[in-house]
């Protein structure tokens, strides 16, 4: 698995490629929660690159956005995570376990950022 | 029965080794790729849950594996001798619950019983022993698919004189056997819609073999070096012969 890592003005974003399982997930945590540290709550995960998710995975984006949504700018604002560009294994996952409800999912990074 | 076995580490950097054993056995079994990884996915995270929780205190421990293969069913068998953990005893998460009350737990056994036929869990005083099982489209067990094709294969005709292999195709044939005897002429519009049937079969693991191929036809393979891409054999019988000499394997 690979992580870049661009900071825009908006949010920050995190191109995630090749496998997301548990022997991965702990980076992918603690990358976000590096983020978090800098109080970077806004972040967009581009997952076009990404190959493959198992519950590790899943587990560490649900538990990001909680964090990213429990900061709060106003009443109206705050943080969160969101997606960018599901393969289709990917979003398949997501189907079985109920996450396409679970985030806001935009087809392109471009999109996802411009959304903050 | 084809099968195979592989003893691993119960560490995290085993998934890798493992996910390579699972790839032999879904390769055997010609799964489809989306069926292969299915397999892939519930095999991890079985493997996950041992190394995680089976093993939580303990840093020697392994993991044997084993596949077999029978009457259209892959069989994965996963055996530890950590705590006896039951991955059928945990409660399937609320896949319906909004954001706010959402578990972050159980979704690995979840996905496991989504993504098998059965997930059945044993232990005795030294070992668990979890076994996933998924049937498949035995590809094997289908009869190989004969045409036989009259006519040319150039610009104007191929579409039409390729149209039953290509209605095979798109029901999912996997195993096609295309006489050539009757057909006259082969330009390059023919070769290249017998490349695309070659393409779509390998894509799913499944084989094009030709047969009867007349002394000009055979030249043009020969000339475009095609005699060493595709199957080629003199008689249906033969090729008939490496089908089955093939599947037997």
């Amino acid at each position: 698995m690979e992580i870049t890592h661009k900071r825009m003005n908006r949010a920050d974003l995190l191109s995630i490629s090749g496998r997301l399982d548990a022997m991965h997930a702990p980076e992918l945590k603690q990358k976000i929660e590096e983020l978090f540290a800098e109080g970077r709550y806004r972040i967009v995960l581009d997952l076009s690159a990404l190959e493959y998710i198992a519950s590790p995975g899943l587990r560490v984006l649900i538990e990001a956005r909680k964090k990213a949504r429990d900061w709060k700018l106003t009443d109206l604002e705050g943080g969160d995570i969101r997606l960018a560009g599901l393969p289709d294994r990917i979003r398949e996952v997501f189907d079985l376990t109920g996450f396409t409800s679970l985030f806001e999912i935009f087809p392109n990074a471009t999109e996802a950022v411009g959304s903050f | 029965m084809p099968s195979a076995s592989l003893t691993v580490p119960a560490q995290l950097d085993s998934l890798a080794v493992i996910s390579e054993f699972v790839n032999s056995a879904t390769h055997r079994a010609q799964m489809s790729e989306r069926e292969a990884w299915q397999v892939q996915l519930a095999v991890d995270e079985a493997a996950t849950n041992i190394i995680q929780h089976a093993y939580a205190d303990v840093a020697t421990g392994v993991i044997q594996l084993k596949w077999l293969i029978d009457a259209g069913e892959l069989q994965i068998t996963l055996v530890d001798n950590g705590h006896p953990f039951d991955p059928t005893q945990v409660p399937a998460p609320d896949i319906h619950s909004p954001f706010e009350d959402r578990q972050a737990g159980g979704l690995g056994i979840y996905l496991m019983h989504k993504l098998m036929d059965t997930v059945a869990f044993d232990f005795d005083a030294t070992a668990n022993t979890l076994v996933l099982r998924k049937r498949f489209a035995e590809p094997n067990a289908v009869a190989v698919q004969r045409f036989a094709l009259d006519g040319r294969l150039d610009a104007r005709s191929t579409t039409t004189t390729l149209a039953p292999v290509n209605v095979a195709l798109a029901a999912g044939a996997r195993t096609i056997l295309i006489d050539l005897q009757q057909v006259t002429f082969l330009s390059s519009s023919g070769l290249r819609a017998l490349l695309l049937v070659r393409r779509e079969l390998n894509e799913r693991h499944g084989v094009l073999t030709l047969c009867g191929l007349q002394p000009q036809v055979e030249e043009v393979f020969a000339m475009t070096g095609f005699s060493q891409v595709f199957e080629i054999f003199r008689t249906a019988g033969d090729a008939l012969a490496s089908i089955e000499s093939r599947n037997s394997a």
